[in-house]
Formats: C-alpha cells, structure tokens, sequence
C-alpha cells in the first residue's frame, strides 16, 4: 500500500477530504478525532489491509506519521 | 447414557423506565449523541428504578415462564444465575431466587460471574448438568444492573448500557431447541479493561478509591465506576470471535453456510457490523436487535432470540456467540425446536429492528 492510501482511510474515518490531512499535523490538533475515530480506523485497517491497531500503540502515537510508520513495521507502505 | 438437552422456553424482563439518547443529550449538551447514535446503533437504554437489582428483572423473566405454565416450578431441580451484579457478597444470590421463586428445596443453586458470554456458559453447563443425568430441569437465569456502576458523566459506557434479565428452561425432554454443542475460551490477560476496580477485597471501596476524575476524553469515573478501554475490546473481539465461531464449526462438523442464524452478543452495532463483514456472513442471518434497550450484556442473546419468534423454524441452525469482559469468550450451536419465546412485556412499544443493518455500512 501507498502511504497516501492510508491518508485516505484517515480522510475517510474523519469524513473529511484527503487534501486537508498530511503526515506532519499533530492528531490532537486535528478535529473531531475522536475515540470513536480510532474504532473506525481500527475497523477500516483490519477489512482492507489486515493490519491489527492496539490501544497501546495507539496512545503513542502523536502525528499522523506516526501512524503511518508503525504500520509500516506490519507491513509494506511506499512513500 | 445418550441423553441429549434441550431449550423449551426464553422469557426476558427489561425494567420499565428507559433513558432516550435526547435525555442523555439534555444532561450532557457536549455529547455528541447523533455521531455517537450512528456508530452503536443505540437509541434508548432500559434503566432499573432504584432499588431494582439484577435478581429482581431475572425474577420477573422466571415468573412469567411459571405464570404461563411454560416450566412447572415443582419440577426444576437446578437453579444457575448469571450476574455481576449479585443482591450481597453473601449468600448466593441463586439462593435468594430459589426461595422467591418456591422451587424444591432439593435444588441445586449457584450464581456465576460472567458477563457478555454468560449465556452461552448458562447453556454449556446446563446442557452438562442435563446430559450427565445430574440434573433434569435446569433454569438459568441471567440478571445485570451495569448502570448501578456507571459513572453518569462517563460516555464511554453510559451510551452503551442497558439493564435486563432473563429466564431460561434446559431439560432433557425432547421438542425443544436441542443444544448440539458449545466452546468456550479466556483471556484473563484482557482483565484491566472492562473493570469496576473497587468494591471487592483487591481494593476496598474507601475514599480514596471514590476520588472522580476525568479521562482524555472528558469522560468522568472513580475506581467504584465501571471502565471500559473501548479500543482494548474491540480489538479483543476481531482478534478472538472469528477462530471460536470456526472451532465450533469444525467440533461440530457443520459448515458456515448450513448455519441459518448467527445470534452475535449485542456489543453495539458498529462492532457487530464489522465483526459479521470480517466472517463474510449474510446481514440477514446476523440480527442486530439493541436500537431500543442496548448492550445488556448476558442478555442480550436471550432478548435477541425472544425478537426472533417468525425467523426461527424447527430444523434450522442457529449459532450463539458471546464475548467480552473477562476476556472471556463462549458459542453453542442450536437446532433449533419448539421453543416458547416471550418478550418483555414492557417491550411492546419497542420496534422489532431483527433486520435492522447500520446505516453507512460499507457491506
């Protein structure tokens, strides 16, 4: 997968237009990023990629790259 | 001894008075109860008035069974309930039932603690219990007040619950829905996140323990609360329930598509959507039935099955699945017979949404 698929799937958990998210924004910082948002994310990563999220990694996570970065560790993500 | 068990009736009690997400709304303006409606599919929770305990709604599920001569009280001789709501610490509360509900006093009685999975454990030890000849008619009993732990200000949990009982008959006459077979599995790794931390002798209840504080999220909750990290649970149940539902299928040599109906725990709409998308199941075998009362915990199988009553045909198949707090997990599969199913009563005005699929899936 492409690391902007995954802006995408971010995009699309939030409801909002891809072009508004990037790599570098803080997810705090982003709104409506709700815990809500995360059991999307967990459930659109899990049906189109297989990758499994936990609540740990993902209290960890502070930008948007770095999400980006762990599932890359999980599996192939291009530039 | 080739003694077989089977379900000859269901009754379900939902206390009388219900919290509307337009109430929950009115207490808490910043809770965004539209988003939050769209995601669990939850509308409405039934709530216990003061005073009502878990033993009280299963009493009420057992009367009915009684008053329309679907059990005969003389005749049971094993009582099992199912609450983590218990009336005291001591005696057990099965105890108290037996003695409410007159059965013989030669009848065993027992509480078990078990939440989301505890119908699937009521069935696989009744069924035990009936096929060893230890027991001939077993009622189970489920029973849960969640909203007596519940934080007010804690949305993480208050959207989700509801408080109900139900009352079950296990024997080994033939006619009934017979119970072909059952699996269960644990985590107790899981134990942290779905927890009421004190109360019991690990952390007593005293002041410091009753100290509110508020989450990232907002929401408010002291160690006497309810907690549930939602994230921890449902990536639990992707990971677990998908590998029970196909351990029961190879134990029991049937495949996926000769099961009929699959009756999921009702955890809320959004998990239950993806869990069914994730096994490739039809959305009208897997009935989504909590719009009006919520997760309702060892309930919401029994009060899924009483919505079922013109889906359900003797012969067909039908699969039970529970999973959550523990971590603990259970499925038993069903042919299902002539049961008598009864719905709360205070569920007339409650739409039968069986067929109901989320809205915005993307399946």
């Amino acid at each position: 997968m492409k690391a902007q698929n995954l802006i995408d799937l971010f995009a699309e958990a939030l409801e909002v237009p891809p072009d508004t998210l990037n790599r570098d924004m803080k997810i705090e910082e982003v709104e409506d990023w709700t815990s809500l948002t995360w059991l999307t994310i967990m459930a659109l990563l899990d049906e189109q990629y297989q990758v499994e999220l936990d609540a740990k990694s993902i209290r960890g996570f502070q930008k948007i790259g770095d999400i980006i970065d762990y599932i890359g560790t999980k599996t192939t993500v291009e530039g | 001894m080739t003694s077989e068990a089977y379900i000859h009736a269901i009754a379900v009690h939902l206390p009388k008075s219900s919290v509307t997400n337009e109430q929950l709304h009115l207490e808490n303006p910043d809770w965004e109860m539209d988003r939050i409606a769209q995601k669990t599919g939850i509308e409405a929770r039934h709530i216990a008035s003061p005073g009502e305990t878990a033993s009280d709604l299963a009493w009420a599920a057992a009367e009915r069974l009684f008053e329309d001569n679907s059990a005969d009280r003389s005749e049971i001789d094993y009582v099992l309930f199912c609450t983590q709501s218990p009336d005291y610490f001591l005696p057990a509360t099965a105890c108290i039932l037996q003695h409410r509900l007159r059965l013989p006093v030669t009848c065993g009685a027992i509480d078990f603690n078990q939440g989301c999975s505890g119908y699937v454990y009521g069935l696989q030890l009744a069924s035990a219990l009936v096929r060893s000849g230890t027991a001939r008619k077993v009622l189970l009993l489920t029973g849960e007040t969640y909203s007596r732990y519940i934080h007010p200000r804690d949305r993480s949990v208050r959207v989700l619950f509801g408080d109900a009982g139900s009352a079950t008959l296990i024997s080994n006459m033939p006619g009934g829905a017979r119970i072909i077979d059952s699996v269960v599995g644990t985590d107790g790794g899981g134990w942290q996140n779905l927890i009421v931390p004190a109360g019991g002798a690990r952390m007593p209840k005293d002041a410091d323990a009753q100290v509110e504080s508020e989450d990232e999220n907002g929401s408010i909750r002291s160690q006497a609360n309810l907690y549930m990290q939602g994230q921890e649970l449902f990536a639990f149940t992707l990971k677990r329930v998908p590998p029970m539902v196909k351990q029961l299928l190879a134990k029991t040599g049937i495949s996926d598509t000769d099961v009929d109906m699959f009756v999921f725990h009702q955890a809320n709409a959004f998990m239950n959507e993806h869990l069914r998308a994730k096994m490739g199941i039809d959305a009208a075998k897997t009935p989504l039935y909590l719009r009006e009362i919520g997760n309702t915990v060892s309930n919401t199988i029994p009060l899924t099955l009483c919505s079922l009553e013109s889906k359900l045909e003797s012969g067909k198949k039908v699969m039970l699945a529970g999973f959550g707090v523990g971590y603990s997990w259970g499925a038993s599969l069903l042919e299902w017979g002539a049961v008598k199913l009864m719905p709360s009563q205070s569920m007339d005005q409650v739409p039968n949404d069986a067929a109901q699929v989320l809205e915005g899936s993307s399946e």
